[in-house]
Parts: C-alpha cells; structure tokens; sequence
C-alpha cells in the first residue's frame, strides 16, 4: 500500500542542504531530549504523495465550510465519496485542517466507519487519514483518537499484513502522545495484540511493531506499568527472537526490537531474571555475528543496531557480577566485537565510540580475565589513541585505565610500557574535572605499584605541577595521597640505591614479602607480546 | 588493529572462545591498596542519562526519516481491472495489492452461515460460537459463556449485555463497538433457504458496518452465486485449519450455506 519513508527532501537536495538540515534538526532534538520530552513520530507516505514537492502543502489549504462539505459528502455521498477522501486525506497533512477535522461533529466517527466499511478503497484511504491525523503533536487532536484506538486495536489481529502494519504506525505515533492515552491502549489489550503481530511473517509488520513497541517501552511509566505488562504477554521471547537477524534486510526489524529491549533493560526491573535466562551469552552471539559482517562490510544503518545493543551488554554487566554469572563474560567474542565497533564506527559515530568504551570499562572492574586479555591483546595503545577526542571519552579511556592499574604491579608495568605517564600528565590540564580526577587516580596507582614512575614523574615534572590542584576540594585528597607515596618511594630510593639503579623493580619492591612471586609475576611481564 | 586470533573466533565457527582458559591471565596484587581514591565499579545509566543523549538522537534522526537517503519507491504494476470472484462481492480492482487488502480484511474471517465479515479469527470464532453454536446457547444457561473481545482477557460472561458493560467500564470501548452487535431474530436465519440466507447476510453485514455497498448489480451476483463452486460434502465436515484457504471466498462455520439446500 505505501511503503516509502519520509525522505524530508522529495525533490534531490545538495549535501550541503542535508546537512544543514541535519544540523538544525540536531539541535532541536537535543534542546527536546533535555527537557525531557524526546519523542518522534514516523510517518510513511504513498507513493504519489512522495512524488509530489514537500512546499505544495499550500494548495492542501482548506476553508472550514469546505471541511464541513467534505465532511458531509462523505457521510451521504455515493460515487464521489473516494474523491472526497482523498482530498480530506491530503489536506489532512496541515495542520490547520486537522484542527478543523477533529472539531466537526462526529468526525472521528464518520472516519471509524469508513475504516470498518466492506469497499477496500474507502478503507485504505481512511488508514490513511488516521495516519496524517496522528502526525500530529496537538493534545485537540490526539484527544479525539480515544473514539478510534479500540478498532485500531482490534485490526492489529486481522489478515490484512498492510492494514496492520498502518495501524501499528498510528497507534506507534499516538503513544507518545501521554500516559492517557497509553492508559486507554493497555486497557483495550494493546499489549497482547503486538505479542499476536510479533509472529507475522511479514517484515514490514515485524518492523511496524518493534517502532510500536519501543514507543511503549520509552515512555516513562515503563518501569512500573510496560515492562510487567510485556513480560506476563511473553513478548520477551519475540524481542530476543527478532533482534537475531540472518541476512541484511532483517536489519531494520532487529533495530526496532533491539531498542525495545535497551528500554526494557534501562529500566532495570526485570535485569536478574533476563540473566537468569541466558540472555547475556545471546547478546555476545549477535554482537560477535555483526561484528564479523562489519569486518567484512558496513551496511548502512547498523549502527542502529549495535547502539542498544551495546548498552543493553553495558547496563546488564553490574548485574551479572552481583547474580554470579561472571564466567558469562569471559567469552573473549565480546571484547574483540567491541573493539571491531570502536574501530569501524569511531570516525563517524562518536556516541558508538564513548558507549563501548563504557561497556569495556564495566567489563574490566575488578575483572583479571579481562583486564588480560586487553593486555594480552596489545588493546592499551588503541584505547590511549583516544584520550584526546573528547573530554567525555578521555574520561571513559582513564576509567579503564583505571581499572587495569587497580589490579597491581603487572598491569601497571604493561600501562608503563606504553607512556602512560606522559600522557596522564599532558591532560591533568583538562577543563574537565572527571578527567583531571581520573589522571590523578592513574599517578596513585600507578606510583604505588612502580616506584621507578615515582622517582621519574619527580625528576621529569615534580610535584610542582600538582600545586595548581592541592587547594581545589576535589583533588585534595588524591594531590595529598601522590605526595605521600613520593616522600614513600625516594625514601626506598635512598635506602637501595643500587637496586634501584639495576631497574630489577619487582624483586625490589616485593621481595620482602614473597621474593618468588614477584620473580614470576616480573619476568611474564617482559615477555608479553607487545 | 585486532589480532588475528581474534577475528578468527569472531568469524569462525568455534563458538565461545573462553578467555579463562587461555594463559594469560596476569596475578592481581593488592597488597599496597590501602589508601584508594578510585573505586572500579561497574555502572549502570538510566534510559534518560545524558550520556545516551548522542545515540539517542540518532535514533531519533533515523524515526524522523532524516538519516535516509531515498528508498526505493514500489511501483504497483496496473492490471487491466478485474472483479472480485467471492460470491456475492461486487468490487473491482486495477491492482492486485488492492485485491490482496480487500480479500484479506473482507473474505477471511467470514462467517459461512450469514455472511458477517470480521475483522479478526478471534472475533470470528466468538461470532460463530454465540450465534451459531447450540450447544453454546445450552451452556450459556448454565455457566458464563460470553468470553471478553479484548485480545489477552479471558474474562467470560452470563450475558452479551454483561459483556457489554464490562468492555466499556474496564476497556474503555465505544458503547456502539460495531463488532459485538447483539443477536436479533433468534434462530430464524437457518429456516431460510441458501440464496436467501446469503441475501440476509449482506444485510446483516451491511447493517454492522454502517456502509452502504456501491450498487450491486442483482443479476450478476445471481449468475456468480451459481457459478461459485461448492465445497464437496466430504471435506465440508471437517473443521479447517483458519490458515488453509481453498480458493476463493473460503468461509468457516458450523456449516455451508449450500448444505442447507
């Protein structure tokens, strides 16, 4: 029936138009998502209307008295009243003229009963007014869909794959339109007739219903009301079932379903029983799979896709250590998947970038199998190469930084290997006060565990440099801390001078203690394969 | 930038590749961790934390159509117009998408005794079983038997009235829901003969749709009414799966207008 996306420009536009476009449009999302109110309505359009210039809107205007006619044709006309709809319906794109429409007399009504009507053009043509009326972001309008859901409702379950499809773009459009209105859909068993849809076999359906479905799932009664509601209609096996995807046109259905699951999980209810489920090896299956199609080739879009993902791994790692899964996580797939994304998407996706980043540095707290892995793997370069994107990514790479040098000497001399010093202290300037905190964590540990790094940062740069930050509230205690374990690590200086001198740093600083140990743990430090 | 080994498990078929069992893991010593000022903590962020806000409106980019470049445009291929085949149908059509939507929403769920059209097999079936079904009226007697229109309720009821009142005070429906009209004329459909039950069931059909059907030319539903094959005696008894559909104008029910002769 109509299967073209809104494109915007219908007539060819220059790159230069489409990303002035894209830039103002940016920017209003962002302004929308800040104030809490980030919600977007699909609109697919026929193709003659796609065909026709976007500015023509002018010629759709109509005056009331010729919506009241239109109105009354279609309620006592015969032959004409197809022309009629048709008219409504492209006039039906401005605003004006919805106003007018929703406000005449039981014309909510005359629409359902063309809707239900037995002449298939009549039908369609109605589907799509709807569709136009629920464009609409006017509370007038949404309003006086009420009389309308419960048939709309009630169509999800028919035969017709299109006609479902058209109503599932409605009812996706109308649900961001409040809380009341959701209220009404649940009550009208909206819940249990997308669990019905989500076993077509029609693709188109299938992505209809995963757009309709996260619209339900991002509202933000979710947690208390959608989420239970999802789970006892067992639309959670349909979402896992649809984010798998065998071949490249199942995309834009696994996209739809994979942010509905990132809802479901950003809403953190029901976390410990979707492990519980084995949902945490699933997710590592598919990020593997894209990430050997991405190796391989990047259709457009995927991004999509591995975003929700990626936090849904990301948001469910907490929750994994607490429920006694971790073994889960030590599918060395995941970490390589992430960084096939990080490589292949850093350039032009930056928010890809950050969120890997943070699914990695959940994956390395207090977590050895991992932390050397990323040694193993000679990771520590890639992730330092970023450190000057972006205060927010500098931010990220210095948390798992962090949480390598916190787990003790061998990963603090494999962080020493590759400059780390250096390049913590070129950004203890930054502006940002995470990054600044996070370098000053990294010198801690760092110089706890490698007193050679002490004895150089005091030679190379001094504690001068920390002066700037002693007095600020929010350092004092690291700058106070640094200088501790300085004073601490040339008074072993003076008292070994020699051995210091030998560079035999792990028997020096630990042979006291366990003098074999530090043998061991000191020599397969120098023979990884950097 | 990965190592080889890695990408080999990413698009081999050896499945999970254990990083437990490799040996690399490094000793973790934290003898001198006493004084910390960092914590590693895994972190969890809320659907509405800034830090989603560039991915987001991403998303919300390609919801507005703004990412796309432009799809393809299915072109409907026009064929030379044709009529409906179903018995007593009278629409035409010049594509054959149109034909798909009108048989899928009009001759799918069909009731075969008069001729409603419903818009899904659950209201079909509840349909069937209300006004069709005796032993349903029997028991209807006895027990709740009027079950919930709403997909996912499994409330039953004494009466189509009870019915009523509860899909308008707990599911918020229009009190004139055009698919649950209560049954008229008891019993008197089925004295009728076929031709004339099917006459009364456009009617019925028409009168719970609210619309008038363009007029239908008399005789050539007549002549398509004979013409229209009837199913054999031997498979009409046995109840066919809603999804195996033999031709054209399929109906389901207790019984065929046909039989009735």
């Amino acid at each position: 029936m109509w299967r073209v996306r809104k494109q915007g420009y219908k007539t060819a536009p220059g790159l230069e138009e489409l990303k002035r476009q894209r830039r103002i449009q940016e920017s209003v999302l962002r302004k929308a998502r800040r104030e809490q109110h980030l919600i977007s309505k699909r609109l697919l359009l026929d193709e003659a209307t796609a065909k026709e210039p976007l500015d023509d809107l002018e010629s759709y205007a109509l005056s009331e008295e010729q919506v009241l006619q239109l109105i009354l044709d279609l309620r006592h006309g015969s032959t004409e009243k197809i022309k009629s709809l048709k008219t409504l319906r492209r006039s039906l794109q401005r605003e004006d003229v919805q106003l007018m429409f929703v406000k005449a007399e039981g014309s909510i009504q005359l629409l359902v009963g063309l809707f239900t009507s037995s002449v298939t053009e009549l039908q369609q043509e109605s589907i799509r007014c709807f569709h136009e009326l629920s464009q609409s972001y006017n509370s007038a309008v949404s309003q006086s869909f009420l009389a309308a859901t419960s048939y709309l409702i009630t169509y999800l379950s028919g035969s017709c794959p299109e006609f479902t499809e058209s109503c599932l773009y409605v009812l996706g459009n109308l649900i961001v339109e409040g809380e009341a209105i959701r209220n009404q859909l649940l009550l009208q068993g909206l819940i249990p007739a997308l669990a019905l849809c989500t076993q077509s076999p029609n693709m188109n359906v299938l992505e209809a219903v995963g757009y309709t479905l996260s619209q339900l799932l991002a509202s933000k009664e979710a947690p208390e009301k959608i989420v239970p509601a999802v789970l006892e209609a067992k639309l959670i096996e349909g979402i896992l079932h649809h984010i798998q995807f065998e071949s490249e046109d199942r995309i834009r259905v696994a996209v739809e379903f994979a942010w509905s699951l990132h809802y479901i999980i950003s809403s953190q209810v029901i976390n410990r029983l979707l492990i519980s489920q084995d949902l945490m090896p699933k997710l590592i299956q598919l990020l593997s799979n894209i990430s050997a199609l991405v190796l391989k080739s990047t259709p457009p879009d995927l991004e999509l896709l591995i975003c929700p993902l990626v936090r849904c791994v990301a948001n469910l790692l907490p929750d994994v250590s607490t429920t006694g899964n971790n073994f889960q996580i030590h599918d060395g797939r995941l970490l390589a998947a992430l960084f096939v994304f990080i490589e292949q998407y850093h350039k032009d996706h930056q928010f890809l970038l950050a969120e890997c980043l943070w699914a990695i540095s959940n994956l390395t707290v207090e977590e050895p199998v991992i932390a050397s892995a990323v040694l193993h793997y000679n990771m520590v370069p890639v992730l330092m190469s970023f450190l000057l994107t972006s205060p927010e990514i500098a931010a990220m790479v210095l948390t798992i930084l962090c949480n390598l040098a916190y787990l003790g000497p061998v990963y603090c001399e494999h962080l020493k290997q590759n400059n780390i010093l250096q390049c913590v202290i070129s950004l203890l300037g930054s502006t940002d006060v995470h990054v600044t905190l996070r370098c000053l964590d990294i010198m801690i540990g760092l110089f706890k565990h490698c007193p050679d790094l002490a004895v150089d940062f005091l030679n190379n740069y001094g504690l001068k440099i920390l002066e700037p930050y002693k007095n600020e509230i929010q350092f004092h205690d690291q700058v106070q801390i640094i200088r501790n374990l300085c004073s601490m690590q040339v008074s072993y200086l003076f008292r070994y001078p020699f051995e210091v001198k030998s560079l035999d740093l792990g028997e020096f600083v630990y042979k006291p203690v366990n003098p074999d140990y530090c043998k061991t743990t000191a020599r397969s430090a120098w023979t990884l394969p950097f | 930038m990965l190592p080889p080994e890695l990408i080999s498990a990413l698009s081999g078929p050896a499945g999970v590749l254990n990083l437990a069992e490799l040996p690399l893991i490094q000793p973790v010593d934290r003898r001198h961790d006493t004084e910390r000022t960092f914590n590693p903590v895994r972190v969890r962020f809320p659907r509405e934390h800034e830090f989603f806000e560039d991915g987001d409106v991403h998303r919300q980019l390609y919801l507005k159509g703004i990412l796309q470049s432009i799809r393809e445009v299915e072109e409907r291929t026009k064929v030379s117009e044709f009529r409906c085949q179903t018995t007593g149908c009278a629409q035409f059509f010049d594509t054959l998408e149109s034909y798909e939507h009108h048989y899928n929403t009009l001759h799918r769920n069909v009731c075969s005794i008069c001729k409603r059209s419903f818009p899904s097999a659950r209201l079909l079936d509840i349909h069937i079983l209300e006004w069709h079904d005796t032993f349903f009226q029997l028991m209807a007697e006895k027990e709740n038997m009027y079950q919930c229109l709403v997909e996912g309720c499994l409330k039953k009821f004494k009466t189509s009235q009870e019915r009523k009142d509860h899909l308008i005070k707990i599911h918020l429906y229009p009190s004139d829901f055009r698919f649950d009209k209560p049954k008229k004329n008891k019993g008197k459909a089925k004295q009728v003969s076929g031709q004339l039950s099917m006459e009364l069931g456009e009617e019925s059909a028409v009168e719970s749709m609210e619309i008038c059907l363009s007029s239908v030319n008399e005789s050539s539903r007549n002549v398509n009414a004979a013409n229209s094959p009837g199913p054999s005696s031997l498979y009409s008894k046995c109840r066919v799966p809603r999804t195996i559909c033999f031709g054209h104008g399929s109906v389901r029910g207790f019984k065929h207008p046909r039989k009735t002769k």
